[in-house]
């Protein structure tokens, strides 16, 4: 009871704190709200539209009479196809020159020149050819669509080379072979399986930019919704690290206060003080991470996944900044050093962790990985995998590793604490 | 008063580092007794405080309070006592009725009894009317009420107060003895610390002088001024000359029958005489031989200063005066 009492008394605090309620609530929504409004949304539309890429294609390719296929058409339809036309706008040019300079002129965000042995290079019957793509330095997030497709589109055609082959090979160990006519069909066949294989990648593991279907009878976010979708787990994510290391300060503030010693006078054990303050922690993010889901569902109109998944991953989340708070906080010795930890060690942690590259999608891999050396870097991936709608199952990872995370820094931290106030 | 001591304190010994905070301290203290620990800083009050109300562990020694130890028993201990401490301790965002109810809960109150203790204390405390203000807002002084009524939410038999009268006016200062007063009045038991030596000889019925950890007198006023017998002291100003030496002076004067102990505080001399009236004419007397003038004499009856000052040879205010013992 006296457990309770001690967290209630928090909480009421922490409601007369303006400061504290504009940090927990009111700046992660707030800067969601920013990056929403840079991608052209409004809090009141339904739909959030990203400005189309623009893209001006080059197809110089001249496949031979006798061709099955024209790689060049395949691609110029794979770029302009029903689910990626919400984000490319394609254009035709046929001076690689004109399209550079309108790259340069910042008129299109990338240009694809295909060579003329374009066909003949995917089908594997001329030496290597060389598609460029240029690319506007100043943008990301376009560009990088673009060379990810195209890098997809190439590889199902390197795919089906393989296919050809092999076939060929297990063919002729029978003394078989397959006519021209259907090389070429199973050829195409691979390709647009590839392809088709290659989005429903897309969809699952990068939700910065989701490619889908129209035709889905999924309710789904379109790509700028889980942008910001993204967007707002990240700054959720550090704006409950943020609460967690402030009650953990808490506990330095009440003891430079006067009130910490004071509580120990009364008959109420340490057990129950610092029982207390973690009850107030969990109470905290659990409606600071309830109310933010809420209100950037209704602002934003983001969906954050299965009821079971988001709760999954709150907790995982709170875990994580629980521990985490807790442990940071326990190597300070007053309040006065707390600037170090709010301005340094959260933020630093939480930029390795990809709080804040979360509209990026074409970071390096070695950044990924330094990533899943932080807390933040586990729950950010919880609730990426939470967004685009996965299963329980498929968030049991990044929960466990939350939880380990966060029950092996909080152990530290209570040890710590302990120790100092015993 | 009965007989039966409340708080039994037994060769209680507390260091940090090579430091000895407190050294084989004991004491009792009798139900319904108002009883002080003086000493200036650093003696040692507030460590045997903290030991008493469980923040510290001593080394060794224990204390029984209400027959509860403070080592095998500190939350029985805790129940019997209310404490105010020396800083204000108050969570300043709540008002003061929320403050109470929260420290109320905390003494183990809970209901419609922790509604009329918080009314109660607040009448007590004189801010019945303020109950629902922010506490950030009260004065120094409503604050240190408030500080104290906490300490009486759950009507202990004992209240520990340490130092509560540091740093604030004059009224505010009165106002808190005289609530002690009327609370001891009511039959609670109060162990009280200070530095000042005249809230201790107004409040206590018994006093324990306190210096570097130790006890080193205790008794009534009047057991404990017998130490110093009939001593006057004699507080004097002298005009002299800048950078002159008064060591021939001093020396003349440590010679003098008749004069205990000799001490300078802050520019001025003091010294503790058998008879102010015969051997004042004499310091005049080899002042003038020296060429120095004494313009200001001041001879105070026996008190605790002189107590403190005749058995550590200095004042009790600033341990780190320049003190010259005759």
């Amino acid at each position: 009871m006296k457990v309770l009492d001690l967290a209630l008394k928090d909480l009421l605090r922490a409601t007369r704190s303006i400061f504290a309620l504009m940090m927990m609530l009111v700046t992660p929504l707030l800067i969601t709200g920013l990056i929403n409004f840079a991608f052209g949304g409004f809090f009141g539309e339904d739909e959030i539209d990203i400005t189309l890429t623009r893209v001006i294609l080059v197809n110089q390719d001249e496949p031979a009479e006798q061709a099955a296929f024209n790689a060049g058409s395949m691609l110029e339809e794979f770029l302009a196809g029903e689910g990626l036309n919400q984000l490319l706008e394609i254009e035709n040019e046929s001076d690689p020159e004109a399209a550079i300079q309108a790259v340069d002129n910042q008129e299109a965000a990338a240009a694809i020149i295909l060579p003329p042995d374009f066909t003949t290079a995917v089908t594997g019957e001329s030496a290597k050819t060389q598609i460029q793509l240029y690319k506007d330095p100043t943008l990301s997030f376009g560009p990088a669509l673009v060379q990810d497709l195209l890098q997809q589109f190439i590889d199902s055609f390197s795919g089906s080379s393989i296919v050809l082959s092999t076939n060929e090979a297990l063919l002729k160990q029978y003394g078989l072979s397959l006519a021209e006519q259907d090389q070429t069909q199973l050829y195409v066949q691979y390709a647009n399986q590839a392809q088709a294989r290659g989005e429903q990648l897309e969809n699952q593991q990068n939700p910065e930019y989701v490619v889908t279907s129209l035709d889905s009878t999924e309710p789904q976010m379109n790509e700028g919704r889980s942008i910001i979708a993204t967007t707002m787990a990240g700054m959720m994510i550090f704006f409950i690290f943020y609460s967690a290391a402030s009650v953990a300060e808490s506990i330095v503030k009440e003891d430079e206060e006067g009130t910490l010693p004071r509580l120990f006078t009364t008959p109420t054990s340490a057990s129950t003080i610092l029982g207390g303050k973690f009850l107030y922690m969990f109470l905290l993010m659990l409606l600071q991470a309830a109310i933010l889901i809420l209100s950037s569902a209704l602002i934003f109109k983001i969906s954050w996944g299965t009821p079971f998944s988001t709760l999954i991953a709150i907790l995982a989340t709170i875990t994580a900044a629980g521990g985490f708070g807790l442990f940071v906080i326990s190597f300070i010795q007053s309040t006065q050093q707390s600037g170090v930890v709010f301005g340094g060690v959260l933020t630093v942690s939480a930029m390795l962790g990809g709080l804040f590259t979360t509209g990026f999608p074409d970071l390096p891999a070695v950044w990924n990985t330094i990533s899943l050396f932080t807390p933040h870097g586990w729950a950010l991936k919880i609730w990426k995998t939470t967004i685009v709608g996965a299963s329980p199952s498929e968030i049991l990872l990044p929960f466990l590793v939350c939880f380990l995370f966060g029950i092996v820094l909080f152990t530290a931290g209570t040890l710590r604490l302990r120790r100092r106030f015993a | 008063m009965d007989h039966d001591p409340i708080i039994k304190v037994s060769e209680l010994n507390k260091s940090f580092g090579d430091i000895h905070a407190v050294s084989n301290v004991s004491f009792n203290i009798q139900r319904g007794e108002i009883y002080s620990l003086l000493g200036p800083n650093g003696a040692g009050k507030s460590t045997t405080i903290s030991m008493l109300s469980c923040l510290l562990e001593p080394d060794s020694g224990d204390a029984l309070i209400d027959g509860f130890s403070i080592k095998t028993d500190p939350m029985e201990v805790k129940k019997k006592f209310g404490l105010v401490p020396q800083d204000i301790a108050l969570y300043e965002d709540l008002s003061a009725r929320e403050n109470l109810l929260f420290w109320g809960k905390m003494y183990e109150l809970r209901g419609k009894q922790l509604h009329q203790e918080c009314d109660r204390v607040l009448e007590l405390i004189g801010l019945t009317d303020r109950q629902k203000g922010a506490v950030s807002k009260f004065s120094g002084g409503m604050k240190r009420r408030l500080n104290i009524g906490i300490a009486l939410l759950h009507t202990p038999p004992v209240i520990i107060l340490d130092e509560p009268t540091v740093g604030i006016d004059p009224q505010s200062r009165r106002n808190i003895l005289d609530s002690i007063m009327d609370l001891n009045r009511q039959g609670t038991t109060v162990l009280y610390t200070t530095h000042y030596m005249e809230e201790a000889q107004e409040i206590s019925d018994r006093i324990a002088i306190m210096d570097y950890g130790e006890i080193i007198a205790g008794g009534t006023h009047e057991e404990l001024i017998k130490i110093v017998g009939e001593l006057d002291r004699v507080n004097l100003t002298l005009n002299r000359e800048p950078g002159k030496d008064i060591d021939p002076l001093l020396e003349q004067w440590r010679a003098l029958d008749g004069i205990k102990n000799l001490f300078s505080e802050d520019g001025k001399l003091a010294l503790l005489a058998e008879d102010s009236n015969i051997i004042l004419p004499q310091l005049f007397e080899s002042a003038a031989s020296h060429n120095i003038r004494i313009t200001s004499v001041e001879i105070q009856e026996p008190n605790l200063e002189a107590v403190f000052l005749h058995l550590t040879g200095r004042a009790l205010r600033d341990p780190g005066v320049n003190h010259e013992s005759a």
